[in-house]
């Protein structure tokens, strides 16, 4: 199981820019699989970032637009990808300058691949 | 704790744990002694028997300490209560005064995470309150701290002389 | 502070002592003031800055020490001079606000605690003072009344909207619309005012738009709506006529997403939030923020471009400016 996590987690580290990558446990938001790089916080990031998708969840529900697969976070110094893998989540953090689309592509991919 | 400190303690903690609930969006946090007292506590307290929930949770965290004893396993971090409608978190918060036990309850609008995260912040925080630092060890009674201030007045205020 | 010594107060004094011109009588002086003895502190305090005008600690402390006497205007004399020296300290930003709340400047003092926050989101006395003014402020525009949008009268007939987005005016149908922003003729009563209707004059010479077109333009292809909403969850303008009559519950969800937004950004030290993008089954949502207190909210179709949705988020940021400018 934590192999298949990892395995998800590796292209998507590898994604230049990317200075995290996670899976969480959505529900308690707490990380399950973790390639970070040092300075990042993997709990905090877990705690966070599943707090945002599961009121971004809530705010989807409300206006009647079906569940949310994929939220992005852009701040002004990095950003933020969180992707739907079921009871998982898959989470980048990303610096301001990486190539976000590919981020994007890399979290749903990995995604998918736990769904 | 001496009695005296007490009303100190619990005016300091009450910032640092309505942040807590706040951040974490708990539904109650109490801070309480070995001894099962209730140092502070805020939440929606009137839905709980809070008494009882600080005596049990004493109980527990002396019997988690008893465990980790036998079995090798050290000083315990956390407990943590996966309930059907709502969680428990218990953790010890350390204090150079003496170790205490901060207790969560929280449901699905928190997470285990984010009680994790913020109780990490609080920790922090309460560590660095004035309040828990033992005092050093040149101790002094009031008196004479009076005496050494008003003699540290006379000695930088000796009578101006002309040009100083 | 933690509780000096008395070897400190020893040294300090000595050292103040043998040099008038020593900074131990800014230690020395603190000391002072936490034993009860202002006096001596304000002496202390004031007989260093004739050697060290410039010490902002110094006049911080001394803006303590009026504090303490109860005087705020010698208090907030001495924190504005901090700020000159150092336009970022937080401690003259708070002690300004709250001097400024002290004279029930309520606007001053929102700008000054604003300041404090973002430099201490954390400060626990800063956000309480934040919430007392916001509670202040609503329930002093509550007494001066707000602005009336006034009753629209029936739809003469649907204005069709042009399918560029850069060029902002529908088409007209069977009677000319007006410019949203324009005055018009005649008040009506009755109903209420809805998206797609033409603006109404309030019975005064001066123009009184409908807030709920403010998007109007935007509003084309796979966008299905824009609202601009303040940090409370409350929607100020703009229409989503898709959710019906959901929109303000929309609102108030996306009110506490949008804080966890800017608190995920904060503590993961990735700066102030700028956007952000949900895509859910059936729509996509962005939200980015307006200025301090707002909040803009797109939504558009599932599956609509990216940029598309940026490139309507920009236009949607400079009408909902140029709102907030004119009537917020």
């Amino acid at each position: 199981m934590t192999a298949r996590y990892t395995e998800a987690l590796d292209r998507l580290s590898r994604v230049s820019g990317v200075a995290g990558a996670l899976v969480v446990e959505a529900r308690a938001g707490l990380p399950v699989a973790v390639d970070v790089a040092s300075g990042v916080d993997s709990g905090a990031v877990a705690a966070l970032a599943a707090a945002m998708y599961r009121g971004a969840q809530r705010a989807a529900e409300t206006g009647g637009y079906e569940g949310v697969h994929t939220l992005q976070l852009e701040a002004t110094a990095g950003h933020v990808v969180v992707a739907g893998a079921g009871e998982m989540l898959v989470i980048a953090v990303a610096e301001r300058d990486a190539q976000l689309g590919l981020v994007r592509l890399e979290t749903q991919r990995a995604a998918e691949s736990l769904r | 704790m001496r009695v005296a400190e007490l009303p100190r303690v619990v005016e300091a903690l009450r910032a640092p744990i309505q942040t807590f609930v706040r951040e974490s969006r708990a539904r109650i946090a109490l801070v309480v002694t070995g001894s099962g007292q209730v140092l502070a506590q805020h939440g929606f307290a009137r839905r709980y028997e809070v008494m009882n929930v600080a005596s049990l949770a004493a109980a527990a965290h002396a019997a988690a300490n008893a465990l980790g004893r036998l079995t090798g396993a050290g000083p315990w971090q956390h407990l943590h209560h996966a309930g059907s409608r709502q969680d428990l978190f218990l953790a010890t918060l350390r204090t150079p005064v003496e170790d205490l036990i901060f207790v969560v309850i929280f449901d699905t609008e928190s997470s285990l995470g984010l009680v994790q995260l913020f109780f990490g912040r609080l920790a922090e925080q309460v560590a660095q309150l004035p309040e828990f630092r033992v005092l050093p060890s040149e101790q002094t009674t009031q008196q004479t701290f009076e005496r050494d201030l008003e003699e540290g007045l006379q000695r930088v205020f000796q009578p101006d002389a002309p040009g100083r | 502070m933690k509780k000096p010594l008395p070897a400190d107060l020893q040294r300090w004094s000595e050292e103040l002592a043998a040099d008038p011109r020593s900074l131990a009588f800014l230690p020395l002086a603190r000391a002072y003031r936490r034993q009860n003895r202002p006096d001596a502190a304000m002496r202390l305090c004031l007989r260093g800055l004739e050697h060290h005008p410039d010490n902002a600690d110094a006049h911080g402390l001394l803006a303590l020490l009026y504090i303490d006497r109860g005087d705020y205007a010698r208090a907030a004399d001495e924190w504005s001079f901090v700020l000159r020296l150092d336009p970022s300290n937080f401690d003259a930003l708070r002690g300004l606000g709250f001097c400024h709340l002290e004279n029930g400047e309520l606007q001053q003092a929102r700008e000054r605690l604003e300041r404090a926050s973002l430099i201490r989101p954390d400060d626990e006395a800063v956000r309480e003072a934040l919430r007392f003014v916001a509670d202040r402020m609503d329930a002093e525009d509550a007494r001066a009344g707000s602005e009336p949008w006034m009753e629209t009268p029936a739809p003469a007939g649907t204005a069709e909207a042009a399918n560029d987005i850069v060029s902002a005016a529908p088409e007209p149908a069977v009677l000319p619309e007006p410019d949203p922003w324009a005055p018009v003729e005649q008040p009506a009563a009755g109903s209420a005012p809805r998206a797609g209707q033409p603006a109404v004059q309030a019975g005064s010479a001066f123009a009184v738009p409908d807030p709920a077109r403010l998007f109007e333009a935007i509003v084309t292809g796979p966008v299905l709506g824009a609202l601009l909403l303040d940090t409370r969850g409350m929607v100020l303008a703009g229409a989503l006529d898709d959710v019906g009559g959901a929109a303000d519950a929309l609102a108030a969800v996306l009110g506490s997403v949008t804080g966890e937004a800017a608190r995920t950004a904060a503590m993961l030290g990735l700066g102030a939030w700028e956007g952000l993008l949900i895509e859910a089954g059936s729509a996509v949502l962005h939200l980015a923020p307006a200025g301090d207190d707002a909040v803009i909210l797109l939504v558009a179709r599932s599956g609509a471009p990216a940029g598309w949705m940026m490139r309507s988020a920009a236009h949607a940021a400079s009408l909902a400016q140029e709102f907030l400018e004119a009537y917020a």
